[in-house]
């Protein structure tokens, strides 16, 4: 693993820990094994796997019902999966949650298909109202646990789930 | 055989005090006739998420009063997010509660055929490891109804309904004051 990757696992962790959230929902990608590790063996955070994103956003919307803070970290094809649960669920019903999402696609990926979604994405979620941040090389490092924060307030705050997005490739601009 | 609302109808004389959230379609639209109440949480879209959204509420009634949160869903719905099944599997939520109205058709839609008629749901429950209780009639979907939310542990109830639809107006509320509602409810 890089630097660079291995930093920003660090500050997503510790953005994590941050928000004190009570549950993550995760379904990795491989850039992001040491945070779901991380809190596979957490005190303060329950996590748990999911097998398909659009369950998780169910589950993650029935525990914001609960009165407790769900945050799911996904890779970016998952919004794929969960699109019409974020938008006529959680979105329609202002459930509040926070969705961590690694970015595929771009300089450095060598997967052949994932790019058809993974690119155009940001405009997809642009379309459907989804309010997106998005973390990448411009942003210094040391933000992005913050922006994580910032982000689950912001959820609970305008009653909605927020995607917060990280390119933890490095690179240019996808 | 029972159709859907003579179902709802004994549901609702067990559930004044238990979170219950109904599938879109005319599901919900069924269960409002029979009186509004705060417990309840009325999906309007979403088909198949009401049991993944009851996995999340009962995570978050371990500590709470309530003995189960219960979601409805159909035969087409289910089959659509089998995954919930896999998750109150693994998770072994202790309050959740799914009743399957397995019409084998899409009768929200004009009835069309689903794929129900040549698969046992409560089989597949019991393939991911649930409990699952099998009825056809009203006898024994009542008393399944009165044990179930008794006892601790995820259960599927799986009833084999008729193919007949109630016609019942829209559920056209703000989606945001059917949650606010169920949220208030809950907490
Ligand atoms: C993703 C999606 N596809 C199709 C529909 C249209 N639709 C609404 S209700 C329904 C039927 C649901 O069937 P089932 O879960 O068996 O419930 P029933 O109406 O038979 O009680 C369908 C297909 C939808 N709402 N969402
Ligand atoms: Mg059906």
């Amino acid at each position: 693993m890089s630097a660079f990757q291995d930093l920003a696992c660090e500050e997503i962790i510790k953005g994590i820990e941050d928000t004190g959230a009570d549950y993550l929902l995760t379904l990795p990608c491989s850039t992001i094994g040491k945070v779901i590790e991380h809190f596979e063996n957490s005190d303060t955070i329950t996590s748990f796997p999911i097998s398909r994103e659009e369950d998780g956003v169910g589950i993650a919307s029935g525990i914001s019902l609960g009165g407790q803070f769900p945050i799911m970290l996904i890779q970016d094809t998952g919004i794929g999966n969960s699109i019409l649960a974020i938008t006529t669920f959680a979105l329609a019903y202002h459930v509040p949650m926070l969705i961590l999402v690694t970015r595929r696609g771009g300089f450095g990926e060598i997967n052949s298909a994932v790019n058809l979604f993974s690119e155009p994405l940001p405009e997809i979620l642009d379309a459907a109202r989804v309010k997106t941040f998005k973390l990448d090389y411009r942003v210094p490092l040391k933000e992005w646990s913050t922006a994580i924060k910032h982000g689950a307030k912001y959820a609970k705050d305008t009653h909605r789930p927020i995607i917060v997005m990280f390119n933890i490739k490095g690179g240019a601009e996808q | 055989m029972m159709s859907r609302f003579d179902a709802l109808k004994i549901l609702y004389k067990y559930t004044e005090n238990i979170p219950v959230i109904s599938s879109c379609g005319n599901t919900s639209r069924e269960w409002a006739s029979l009186g509004r109440r705060d417990n309840h949480l009325y999906m309007v879209d979403t088909m198949g998420l009401s049991p993944s959204v009851a996995i999340g509420v009962s995570l978050t009634l371990e500590k709470k009063g309530f003995k189960k949160c219960i979601a409805i869903e159909g035969d087409g719905g289910v089959l659509m997010n089998p995954n919930s099944l896999a998750s109150a599997s693994y998770l072994n939520t202790q309050k959740w509660m799914l009743i399957v109205f397995d019409n084998e058709c899409f009768a929200s839609t004009g009835g069309q055929c689903s794929l129900a008629s040549r698969i046992n749901i409560a089989k597949v429950a019991e393939g991911f490891n649930l409990r699952a209780i099998q009825t056809d009639n009203a006898e024994d979907f009542e008393k399944a109804v009165q044990n179930s939310i008794e006892e601790d542990g995820p259960i599927v109830i799986h009833v084999k309904i008729n193919q007949e639809n109630q016609k019942n107006p829209f559920i056209n509320d703000d989606p945001a004051v059917l949650s606010y509602k169920f949220l208030s409810f809950l907490n």
